[in-house]
């Protein structure tokens, strides 16, 4: 075991907290959520440079990294300040599902401009059970699709698409957004980052462009959700620690009753609260990173806890962060308001705690395996027993 | 004791519904339900106020000769609840419920010729100047001027969170006029007309992306000695009065009630568009609980109020009341949140239905803890005078 991060990780951190705390201030960030779709060229550029992209692949996909703690430690940074770009959309997911999915000649082609931030591809999956299509064989396909809420679509310039084969399996193509037969509706989400609805009629598309060697592609776009929400959860956790940092500020320097609202304890004992919960949160982001970095791990109990406990920590850190606000935090005036719509997004993004609870049910519980710790690795020989009790 | 209604009453209450059925038109019920604020905007209150007029029934709580309409608290408790329950708007209450009772109490015979007719019919539209900058849970630190100079007023400094200010032709407020060892020694009251030069106006916008509140500038602004309320620097008392009636008159359990009735709406929505909530047992048991706290807290409402005289001061039970309907607005707008589930994360981007206004709603919500003095202000308020400790 080893709970330390590396110098290289630290020393990443640092250098992307400085570039968005000097490049992405809280009056820009408003002004690229209103005015430019939720990306800023400029920025992407900075993060690329940074090599944010290419964190969440591996080197043998051409990346930099493929942990999901070093992934987590962007995202963090990113949910700090705020940042509207689809870094999770394109980079953590289509980017992971691609290095899984892709055969060779693919990952070049789609992922080396990834990384560069010279391409942006959004992962359009979502159909709320209308069941997207591909039709043909060896020399093309037709496909039909209805996608919903799919991230960074508004501005992206490659689409992947889920489809059903006429096996009934999931097979993923990749399409320019600009095709003929594609249209885009953009819209803002409650955390002021933009998603697309996809409508894709019965567009023509070369068998080169369906991902990898024809294999289902469903249990690979299943594991890459998972990353997504696991990278998701580090985003919250970033954005609960800045709310909770900002109210610390905060509680210090107003004054009403002649003393700083510091000096009740009612109001120590409430950010004493949020501080438990950051550190809460942390732990359930990092347990869930550490897990899906490793081989054979339980996924399902590893992201169902993170998404259940974030979920509840980030809400009790963003109504106490409002609340002692005042006014303040009901209003444009500061930057908390938009730290309270991004962890309730959170909360609604990938599925509710319920599903989440229902997951855990379905496979922990039912499993017995919450009987078993959850960071150990699962005892190598089961050769030695207890006397009975 | 029993919850029977007599036969008066019952013809009231026939007579209610009887008036909502002629008058409450299906714009004004649109425009209730389009409204993710505390209160809607003066175009969907104010035919429902002209109707009321017309039929004097517009200040339960005024004396009859004043235009009062003589009701009893239970008869009250009636009116409301039939009217929340069949969408009307809510009156616009800050003439009608918070400068009138100030009037009626403090103000001159001519003071109540002037206002008071003008509040009924609606032809003045009241904003309330409490909160600045820097006082506002401790309002007794309130820094605006007024100085007397020669015969008029002169009055600087700056209103905040100011509630439909862009709306209104009045403002009622405090203002410093006197340094005082004790600050609560040197505030009066007094009624500032909008249109006065000297006076401007910055929206602010909410956290539910709404314009409600505005900061209010003074400069030189003028107002004739006519416009003082009552005693020059006695004007803490009529603040804490006021503030009483603003915290324990509302009966709030009937629009607690409606905003329950609008997530049922916006369930059968969701079920039309094939997504099954009344199937998910999770949801229906979280809806269960809301409403059961509704219940209880409808009975505590009438429990504490129904046994006031008309016009009798409702006491530190106010805190009470305040306290748990604030946060259960806020637990309604969380269930509505939870049920619209993915949908909740679309920005802006519903058709005018009751879908859009669910989301808005329940951010605008989390003011309700904050305004009209914070939950932690209300829970010292009640330690020290219900608990006694
Ligand atoms: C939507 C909205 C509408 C409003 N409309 C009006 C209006 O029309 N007219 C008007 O005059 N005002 C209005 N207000 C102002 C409102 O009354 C004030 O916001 C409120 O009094 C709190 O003051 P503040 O915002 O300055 O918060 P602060 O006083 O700075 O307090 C911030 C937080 O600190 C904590 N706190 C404060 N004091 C204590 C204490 N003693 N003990 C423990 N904790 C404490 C509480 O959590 C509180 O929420 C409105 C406010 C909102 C949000």
């Amino acid at each position: 075991m080893d709970l330390a991060y590396s110098e290289e990780q630290l020393l990443f951190r640092q250098s992307l907290e400085r570039y968005l705390g000097e490049n992405y201030s809280f009056a820009h960030r408003r002004h690229v959520a209103a005015k430019l779709h939720g990306f800023d060229p400029e920025v992407w550029a900075g993060l690329a440079e940074l090599g944010c992209f290419g964190v969440p692949l591996t080197t043998e996909h051409g990346g930099f990294d493929g942990r999901l703690v070093t992934t987590g430690l962007v995202m963090q940074a990113l949910g700090r300040h705020l940042v509207v770009e689809p870094v999770l959309g394109s980079a953590v997911i289509a980017g992971r599902l691609i290095a899984r999915v892709a055969h060779a000649a693919q990952r070049d082609e789609l992922l080396t401009p990834l990384i560069a931030g010279t391409s942006r591809i959004a992962f359009a999956h979502d159909d709320l059970g209308t069941k997207a299509s591909l039709k043909g064989g060896a020399d093309g396909y037709r496909l039909t699709a209805r996608k919903t809420a799919v991230l960074g679509g508004a501005t992206a310039d490659r689409l992947l698409v889920s489809a059903l084969n006429a096996a009934g399996e999931l097979r993923l193509a990749i399409l320019d957004a600009g095709t003929s037969g594609v249209s885009l509706h953009p819209y803002q989400l409650l955390d002021g980052s933009w998603a697309a609805d996809v409508l894709v009629q019965d567009v023509t598309i070369g068998s080169d462009r369906i991902l990898g060697d024809g294999s289902d592609a469903g249990p690979a776009i299943t594991a890459t959700l998972d990353d997504g929400v696991v990278a998701a959860c580090w985003e919250a956790v970033g954005a609960m620690q800045a709310a909770y940092e900002q109210t610390c500020a905060y509680v210090r320097e107003r004054r009403q009753f002649d003393r700083p609202l510091a000096g009740f304890q009612v109001v120590q004992h409430k950010v004493a609260e949020m501080a438990v919960c950051c550190e809460e949160a942390g732990a359930a982001a990092l347990l869930a990173a550490l897990k899906l970095d490793s081989e054979g791990a339980d996924r399902d109990r590893a992201v169902a806890a993170a998404k259940v406990r974030i979920s509840h920590c980030g809400r009790f850190v963003a109504k106490e962060a409002v609340q002692l606000h005042g006014g303040m935090g009901v209003s444009e005036e500061l930057p908390i308001a938009t730290y309270f719509r991004k962890l309730l997004t959170f909360e609604l993004m990938f599925g509710s705690s319920m599903e989440y609870r229902r997951r855990y049910v379905k496979t922990v519980i039912a499993a017995r395996a919450h009987e078993m710790s959850a960071v150990l690795p699962a005892a190598e020989r089961a050769d030695i027993t207890l006397p009975a009790a | 004791m029993d919850l029977i209604l007599t036969p008066a009453q019952r013809a009231f209450r026939r007579e209610v519904q009887t008036f909502l059925a002629t008058h409450l038109t299906a714009e004004m019920r649109q425009g209730q339900m389009l409204t993710a604020g505390v209160y809607p905007e003066p175009d969907v209150s104010r035919p429902w106020h002209h109707a009321l007029y017309r039929k004097g029934w517009v200040a339960p709580l005024w004396p009859v000769e004043y235009g009062g309409s003589g009701w009893t608290t239970i008869e009250r408790f009636i009116f409301e609840s039939e009217c929340a329950l069949a969408g009307a708007p809510v009156v616009y209450p800050i003439g009608v419920r918070l400068a009138a009772p100030v009037i009626l109490a403090f103000g001159s015979e001519e003071q109540k010729r002037t206002y008071l007719p003008r509040i009924l019919s609606g032809e003045d539209y009241w904003c309330q100047g409490f909160s600045e900058p820097g006082a506002g849970s401790d309002l007794a630190s309130l820094q605006t001027r007024a100085v007397l100079e020669g015969d008029h007023y002169t009055i600087n400094g700056s209103k905040i969170w100011t509630t439909h200010a862009h709306h209104a032709n009045r403002m009622f407020a405090l203002v410093r006029t006197a340094n005082t060892p004790r600050k609560q020694d040197g505030i009066s009251f007094i009624v500032i007309d909008m249109q006065s030069p000297g006076v401007e106006i910055r929206p602010i916008i909410s956290i539910g992306g709404e314009h409600d509140i505005n900061q209010v500038f003074f400069t030189d602004v003028r107002v004739p000695p006519s416009g003082l309320i009552g005693e020059v620097n006695a004007g803490w008392s009529y603040a804490k009065y006021l503030l009483e009636f603003e915290r324990g008159t509302g009966l709030f359990s009937s629009r607690l009630r409606s905003g329950l009735k609008r997530i049922e709406r916006a369930i059968d929505a969701l079920e039309a568009a094939d997504r099954h909530i009344r199937d998910n047992m999770d949801l229906m048991a979280r809806l269960a609980d809301v409403a059961i706290e509704i219940d209880v807290f409808e009975m505590l409402e009438l429990m504490t109020l129904g046994l006031l005289e008309p016009g009798q001061r409702p006491g530190p039970t106010s805190s009470v009341l305040k306290l748990r309907a604030s946060r259960l607005k806020q637990t309604v707008g969380e269930l509505g949140v939870e049920i619209l589930g993915p949908s909740a994360l679309r920005w802006q981007d519903h058709p005018e239905d009751v879908l859009s206004v669910i989301v808005p709603d329940y951010l605008n919500s989390r003011a309700a803890t904050i305004f009209g003095g914070a939950s932690e202000v209300q829970l010292g308020i009640i330690a020290k005078s219900l608990a006694g400790v």
